[in-house]
């Protein structure tokens, strides 16, 4: 049933200094969740990416790609990545092990 | 009357067994929908009646020989009946009007109180940036590359595993009830 | 103190965008707290609405699951959120597409709130 799901969330927390990873439905509802990230953000995750959204609401318009930006939340030593597609939106939570390299 | 006497031995075997013990505890520790809520004594609170167990222990009671045992069974009956999924009990019960205004009154008259007495601890502004040390650090921040690149295709995999999710489902979908 | 917890929901009311009303009652649907604008959502704040939540969170609790925490109604127009939180019953009214997920994450932070007006509805507060 979801085994897909699931397994594209395995793959994404066995990348390097990824910690967790969780999807939500267009409700903010869990859909899934692997590693170390409580399934509540799902939830909040989604009203981020929505609020941001509404920061350029003429992007929509002129370029679609752009109604779907990807925001990266810092703190301590994490941070979050949140971005939402139309009905899904996907959050991740990743750790500075080392000093990443900008590339 | 033996009957009722062998439905009631049935009917406590399967109650001491899954529910008794557990209830009497459950009841004692946490608030639930049968809780007494004001100490008004002519509270017609409707979750507070007990549902028709009650008449039925007392119409068989004199059949019942001992007095402990009575009042053993009629609990057992009661619980039966508590833990009984019972849709067709749930018939919409609604305060008289009198009271449902009292106790809007009763209400705000000790949540008056209680705000003016209880300085409440909970009352601390967070602000955005208040609680990290050195935002000007998390300002100069880049966006990496490769996290844009990872959601991105998180994101397309995932679309792909959501839309094959789908029931597969073992047995009939639709099992009917076997009513005589 | 109760324009502190006014203004704490009315808060919460625009942090999730799409909620209407968020309103605390007792189990028999007697209101405490109501704030909100209200927008024809009276139907879920009528007297009868509240108990039957009981009631049917009561036999929900029955299917061997655990407690029923949340019941979670969706109409065409409106969804409404409903919490377990005895004696008192915390009802959110918010539009069809309004964020669930984001309501549901709120039950962590009005706890500590509901903690005082709890005590307003217990039978030991009269006693103290």
């Amino acid at each position: 049933m979801e085994t897909q799901l699931e397994k594209v969330l395995s793959d994404i927390v066995t990348q390097p200094d990824t910690v967790g990873a969780l999807l939500a439905n267009r409700q903010g509802l869990c859909l899934g969740v692997k590693g170390d990230i409580n399934p509540n953000v799902s939830g909040i995750g989604m009203a981020i990416s929505d609020q941001v959204a509404g920061l350029e609401p003429r992007n929509a318009v002129a370029q679609p790609e752009a109604r779907h930006p990807t925001i990266c939340l810092y703190s301590g030593n994490r941070r979050c990545v949140i971005q939402r597609n139309g009905e899904i939106t996907g959050v991740i939570y990743k750790q500075h092990t080392s000093a990443p390299t900008s590339d | 009357m033996e009957y009722v006497h062998s439905v009631w031995n049935y009917i406590a075997s399967v109650c001491s067994c899954l529910h008794c013990a557990e209830d009497v505890g459950a009841q004692n520790i946490e608030p639930n929908e049968r809780t007494h809520l004001l100490v008004d004594p002519v509270n017609h609170s409707p979750a507070l009646r007990r549902s028709n167990s009650d008449g039925l222990s007392n119409d068989y009671s004199h059949s019942l020989p001992k007095k402990d045992d009575q009042t053993a069974l009629s609990r057992l009956v009661q619980n039966t009946a508590i833990n009984m999924i019972n849709v067709g009990a749930m018939d919409c019960h609604s305060l008289e009007h009198q009271e449902y205004t009292d106790r809007i009154k009763t209400y705000s008259q000790r949540l008056h109180e209680l705000w003016n007495n209880v300085q409440h601890p909970n009352i601390t502004r967070k602000g955005l940036l208040k609680d990290v040390p050195s935002h000007q650090f998390y300002i100069t921040k880049p966006i990496y590359a490769k996290d844009t690149l990872q959601m991105k295709l998180f994101i397309e995999k995932a679309l792909i595993g959501v839309n094959q999710i789908q029931i597969d489902h073992k047995e009939a979908v639709v099992v009917p009830f076997q009513i005589p | 103190m109760s324009d502190d917890i006014k203004t704490y929901f009315n808060g919460l009311l625009e942090k999730v965008s799409g909620l209407h009303v968020i309103q605390i009652t007792d189990r028999d649907g007697v209101p405490l707290l109501r704030v909100g604008q209200e927008k024809n959502v009276d139907f879920a704040l009528m007297p009868s609405f509240i108990p039957t939540f009981t009631t049917a969170c009561d036999q929900a609790s029955k299917l061997g699951l655990g407690r029923n925490k949340t019941i979670i109604s969706m109409y065409s127009n409106y969804q409404v959120v409903q919490m377990n939180k005895l004696p008192l019953i915390l009802t959110f009214v918010g539009a069809e597409n309004c964020n669930t997920g984001h309501i549901l994450a709120l039950e962590q932070q009005v706890d500590g709130y509901l903690e005082d007006i709890k005590q307003a509805v217990t039978e030991s507060q009269t006693h103290a």
